[in-house]
């Protein structure tokens, strides 16, 4: 993977994408894995056990709208956990955020 | 005279009813990974509009709101704007219980011309898929496959692409049924039954992964 974006020093941020849709999953891995290190999960089962992995991600792009655990559930579970995160509802809201 | 390359192998990718030029940018500029990802979503939605019809016949009307959704974000992410705002209107009127039989009609014009406007520049991937083994050299794919079994056990976002990179050297030695399973799996990430697939090819090469 190339990290041409990232300063020489550090390794590339990991972002975990959730969202039970592949396509949406690919189109925003494909527009983040030059830049980052991506991890995937299709729903928030996954999602959860994989922002508590030993690889912790920098940030979670979460989507809200997903059958079984949904977004929010998924968020007040992570936010219930000391180790919490910050995050940002993933609604397709401002395409480009500032990662 | 040559014969004109498909215009899914070069030159502007030419689909009606989808913006392509914005849709290839934001998914990275990965020409194979987009199309790619119009063929799965093709191949993924083709019965969505029964599937919504279904949900609210049985009163279901969250799930069926779920799935205009998924597929307004689905199609919107891949430059197909009109279906995006058919799906969008879909919704809308799922939620708002009116005018849903016109809205839903609405969205299955516009998504059989979608998908036949994909089809007809990008033909289904799994046409040819036969159980035949090419006669390669199984300890070509030790490494790839290694390679990727490690992608999938991280659930890495990058498999898909790197299965689409691998796809040539593989089919030296994976059968076409074989790599068709497989695309269909990562390209869905359904990891788990990739990783599978990957298990059940190593065992009939008789192959130790890393």
């Amino acid at each position: 993977m190339s990290a041409t974006a990232q300063p020489a020093l550090s390794s590339p941020k990991l972002i975990l994408i959730v969202d039970d849709t592949p396509v949406n999953l690919g189109v925003i891995s494909g527009a983040l894995k030059d830049f980052y290190k991506t991890k995937v999960a299709t729903n928030g089962e996954r999602a959860l056990a994989l922002a508590s992995a030993d690889e912790k991600p920098d940030l979670i792009l979460l989507d809200v709208m997903m059958p079984g655990m949904d977004g929010y559930e998924v968020c007040s579970r992570l936010k219930a956990d000391p180790r919490h995160l910050p995050y940002r509802p993933d609604e397709r809201r401002g395409r480009n955020p500032r990662l | 005279m040559p014969t004109p390359a498909p215009a899914a192998v070069c030159g502007e990718l030419l689909v009606t009813g989808i913006d392509t030029t914005t849709a290839l940018k934001r998914t990275g500029g990965n020409r194979r990974r987009y199309e790619s990802l119009l063929q799965r979503f093709a191949e993924s939605q083709t019965l969505i509009v029964n599937d919504i019809q279904s949900a609210l016949a049985s009163n279901d009307s969250l799930a069926a709101n779920r799935l205009a959704h998924s597929l307004k974000g689905a199609s919107a992410n891949l430059g197909a704007n009109d279906l995006a705002e058919a799906a969008a209107k879909a919704e809308a009127a799922i939620e708002s219980k009116q005018s849903i039989a016109p809205a839903l009609d609405a969205l299955r014009h516009s998504l059989d011309s979608t998908i036949a406007a994909i089809r007809s520049v990008l033909p289904s991937e799994s046409t040819a898929v036969s159980d035949l083994a090419p006669n390669g050299d199984p300890s070509t794919v030790a490494q790839p496959l290694s390679r990727l079994k490690k992608l999938l056990e991280t659930d890495d976002g990058d498999a898909s692409d790197f299965l689409l990179e691998a796809r040539s050297t593989l089919s030296q030695v994976l059968t076409p049924a074989e790599i068709d399973s497989l695309l269909a799996q990562v390209s869905n990430f359904a990891y788990s039954d990739a990783l599978r697939s990957i298990f059940a090819i190593a065992a009939r090469l008789s192959l130790a992964l890393e």
